[in-house]
């Protein structure tokens, strides 16, 4: 996989995406056991045309097809995995995004969303698997509780999260 | 729940972390293999039950 990681950090070189970082269930396997997963989530802020103002994955699309990449639905195949470029759509993964570290995969630098916005975000999101992610990630002890209750506060999780606990946590 | 039951659990968090502990790189490697393996599995589906649950579905009392 380390070869996706390359790809995007020639496009982050070449200016067709600005700061990138993994997340979804790749991004949590860098914290968790491995989980499986049929895609890979790429979130990016994308740079804007001069003077525009207008968003949109047409470059990312152009690259890749440019370079011999096809595309699945809203993928698009790189080294036989299904990647989606998305770009942040809440201020939860705003600052995931920005707050991003980076990771060395196999002599391929890469940046991951932090365990503690991943969490939150799971959290945020609520289907039954990110609720199962959520406590994946307290049972393997790799949440910062400083840190993650930060980030709940600032973005008004921290009920949800109680409630959370209640639910699943508590025994 | 029982003490069987939460020794269980306790073991299964415990394999969780050591997995987790891995390098990512073998994580990413261990990862491609689940996809590979769950394509072949899925490539032999099940019959349907007739009757099957759905969501919303209300279980009549017997």
């Amino acid at each position: 996989m380390e070869k996706i990681f390359a790809v995007i950090n020639q496009m982050e070189a070449d200016g067709v995406i600005g700061r990138y970082a993994i997340g979804g269930a790749v991004g949590a396997i860098f914290w968790l056991e491995p989980i499986t997963t049929k895609d890979v989530d790429v979130f990016v802020t994308l740079p804007t045309a001069p003077g525009g103002t207008l968003l949109t994955l047409g470059p990312i699309y152009q690259y890749l097809l440019a370079h011999g990449f096809k595309p699945e639905e809203q993928f698009i195949v790189i080294e036989g995995w299904a990647v989606e470029f998305v770009p942040p759509g809440t201020p939860l993964v705003e600052e995931a995004l920005a707050q991003a570290v980076k990771r060395d995969v196999n002599g391929v630098l890469t940046r991951v969303f932090t365990a503690e916005h991943l969490a939150a975000i799971c959290l945020q999101v609520g289907r039954p698997k990110d609720h199962d992610r959520v406590i994946r990630f307290v049972e393997a002890g790799v949440l910062d509780a400083e840190v993650f209750e930060a980030i709940l506060q600032r973005h008004s999780l921290t009920e949800k999260w109680n409630k959370f606990q209640q639910a699943y946590l508590d025994s | 729940m029982t003490d069987l039951m939460k020794q269980l659990t306790a073991r299964k968090v415990e394999r969780r972390r050591q997995l987790a502990a891995l390098p990512v790189g073998e994580k990413l490697r261990m990862l491609a293999e689940m996809v590979a393996a769950a394509k072949v599995i899925s490539a032999t589906r099940p019959p349907k039950p007739v009757n099957a649950v759905r969501l919303g579905r209300r279980v009549r009392a017997i």
